[in-house]
């Protein structure tokens, strides 16, 4: 059995240290005897997100979220839509999660249309959001991933952060953006 | 002559020499105030000097040390501006320093790195004859914002000095890429293709894709990173032919390079004083520098062999058997570079690594990610052990773990005298890599147990 995680837009979406959740999710898969390998989906690549159990998706200039906008409304973007309607488990760093919501409006009202697999916008504001910050992951009823349910006996495997209430500590590096959530459930509270 | 600058000028002086008198370094905090008082206070003492301006992600400091060597070893009448105070109240309190009360600098030339981001604000102030671009290179994402909002910086602190002449990196196509839109005139430094071994398409780079048209790169050869011949197969946008060029390495020591130099058609042999690929940049670039200073470029080329690292660039101190070198990591560009420049060692050796969160190290200490730190595990044999310290030393710990780093080679010292003690019990070399804000704090404590100068010296 192995687990199968797809790294999307390795090439452009890169920005600050993203790809060391692949580092560790590879590692700690390792150190616990679970086969896992990594597909990397860079531009021009729009397979099939179907064999996948986990896509990772990170963070990006402005820059590479223009370079990329093409290559998603090639193929990548019904994927997309389509995984996460099949409750294939996405990990999203800042533009990664913003290009799966509707669209994305600058502070100064210039507005980019995205894939619209998650219901939510973003609204850029001047002023940056940087730091340190610690949230509690909510808890309650949790939609139940496949991921989750081939799993769930090896739970003590986890990360920490997937358990309900535990705490998390991570940092915050946003534009100013404002996450617009719609029907979609905010993963916990800031405290 | 205006009243107002030569109050701010006083209270400069008087307040740097106020903190030199209680030990506290005063290499900015003087500038800053003085500013507040008279605004425009860096173009009044700036004025009449010759200025050479070095900007850039990595390697600034090494390249400002480079080209003042030569400017000492010509006997000229300059000063430069050390110890990390590159911003705007640290630039202007060097120049009130080297000025008289009516503002006239004592100096013929200046020699001044300049932050890139600050960069804004100093330029139209100190209008340079020369400015360096060094490269452009992801870097403390929270402090600077993307690297092409750096790039956007830089351009826009150019714009009003278009008289200044630009030394660019031909090798990295955001550097080179200033020259697009900028109206000043331009040589290219850079290293040609043949010269090292080409290496494949990293896994991060700053520059994938065409700054002008977003199509991806294609390259003839990769030096490290971004840099090396990049060519846009969409609108054309490729490497500039190098003025200065690098046209041949012929050897790379773990102290010195020793290469061949092409300047404007004329072959000379080189040997640089420090090691690794990136420092063979800097030299290039600093020779460009000097040369269109007007002090010829024999003069950089003479001053490679003997200049002084300094403050934590491959500084050297006598601690322990084997010694120890400081190499400053700020971001994974230099990181990388400073990593593969271990694996190349051929000798057992010691690590240290002091990771900080300040302000001037970066916060955000994500960056450590995208260094390459895996390379360390091709080290088995030859690294004997890693101390991490620093405030943020757990997660560099992690960071090496994940890397691939068995747990028992890792160990974490908070205190820096325990650190150092231990430093001083070593046979083996040791390499320390510390952050901006643990160097100057860890390099207090060394000097304070085995000598050296004082950050402002």
């Amino acid at each position: 059995m192995e687990l199968k995680i797809c790294h999307m837009y390795p090439d452009v979406l890169n920005l600050y240290g993203d790809r060391g959740n692949v580092i560790c999710m590879l590692k700690r898969l390792e150190w616990r005897g679970i086969e896992a390998s990594v597909t990397k989906l860079p531009i021009g690549d729009s397979r099939s997100l179907a064999g996948f159990d986990l896509v990772f998706i990170g963070g990006g200039q402005d820059f590479e979220q223009q370079v990329l906008l093409s290559d998603l409304h090639r193929g990548k973007d019904r994927e997309i839509k389509a995984a996460v309607e099949d409750g294939v488990t996405f990990l999203t760093i800042c533009g990664g999660y913003q290009m799966l919501g509707s669209y994305y409006e600058t502070f100064d009202g210039k507005r980019c249309d995205f894939i619209g697999a998650l219901d939510l916008y973003t609204k850029g504001s001047v002023k940056r959001m940087i730091g340190n910050y610690k949230f509690q992951q909510r808890r309650g009823r949790q939609r139940r991933r496949p991921l989750q349910k081939r799993f769930r006996h090896l739970q003590p495997w986890a990360p920490a952060a997937q358990e309900p209430g535990a705490l998390r500590f991570d940092f915050k590096d946003r534009s100013g953006a404002e996450i617009r959530l719609g029907r979609a459930a905010p993963p916990g509270r800031q405290l | 002559m205006n009243l107002k600058a030569i109050i701010a000028i006083i209270i400069c002086k008087l307040l740097r020499a106020f903190s030199r008198l209680v030990h506290r370094g005063g290499t900015a905090m003087p500038g800053r105030i003085a500013l507040k008082l008279c605004p425009e206070l860096l173009s009044i003492v700036s004025r009449g000097v010759k200025t050479v301006a070095i900007t850039g992600t990595n390697g600034k400091t090494t390249s400002s040390r480079m080209v003042e060597q030569a400017f000492l070893e010509q006997g000229k009448s300059y000063f430069a501006n050390r110890s990390g105070a590159n911003l705007i109240s640290g630039i202007t309190t060097e120049f009130v320093m080297n000025s008289s009360l009516t503002g006239k600098c004592r100096k013929e030339y200046a020699v001044i790195e300049c932050d890139e981001a600050a960069a804004r604000r100093v330029f139209p102030q100190l209008r340079p004859q020369v400015v360096v671009v060094t490269n452009l290179f992801r870097d403390q994402l929270d402090r600077y914002g993307e690297v092409t909002h750096t790039l956007e910086n830089i351009r826009a602190a150019l714009e009003p000095i278009p008289q200044a002449r630009l030394c660019l990196n031909a090798d990295c196509s955001l550097t080179s890429s200033l020259a697009l839109e900028l109206k000043n005139p331009v040589v290219y430094f850079g290293i040609e293709k043949g010269a090292a071994p080409s290496r494949p398409k990293p896994e991060i780079s700053d520059a994938t894709h065409c700054i002008r048209c977003k199509a991806e790169y294609e390259y003839d050869y990769i030096s490290y990173g971004h840099l090396g011949g990049f060519r846009c197969p969409r609108c054309g946008y490729s490497r500039h032919k190098a003025d200065y060029a690098v046209t041949e390495i012929l050897s790379q020591g773990a102290d010195s390079s020793s290469l061949i130099m092409d300047i404007r058609g004329e072959k000379h042999m080189v040997t640089v004083n420090l090691p690794a690929m990136y420092n063979i940049y800097n030299a290039i670039g600093a020779v460009a520098a000097v040369s269109q200073m007007g002090l010829g470029a024999q003069a950089a080329i003479s001053a490679l062999g003997d200049f002084q690292c300094g403050f934590g660039r491959m500084e050297r101190f006598p601690l322990g058997k084997g010694g120890a070198r400081m190499m400053l990591v700020k971001n994974p560009a230099g990181c990388s570079q400073v990593i593969e420049f271990l694996e190349n060692l051929r000798e057992k050796f010691m690590l240290v690594v002091c990771l900080n969160d300040r302000s001037a190290d970066g916060t955000d200490i994500s960056w450590i990610w995208d260094a390459d730190f895996e390379g360390l595990t091709k080290l088995s044999g030859y690294l004997e052990k890693i101390v991490v310290s620093g405030d943020r030393a757990s997660d560099m710990a992690l960071r090496i773990k994940y890397a691939g780093v068995a747990p028992e080679y890792i160990e974490t010292e908070h205190d820096y005298e325990k650190l150092v003690e231990w430093m001083e019990g070593q046979e083996k070399p040791i390499f320390i890599m510390p952050t901006y804000t643990a160097m100057l704090e860890l390099r207090e404590v060394v000097i304070s147990h085995c000598g050296g100068s004082e950050f402002w010296e």
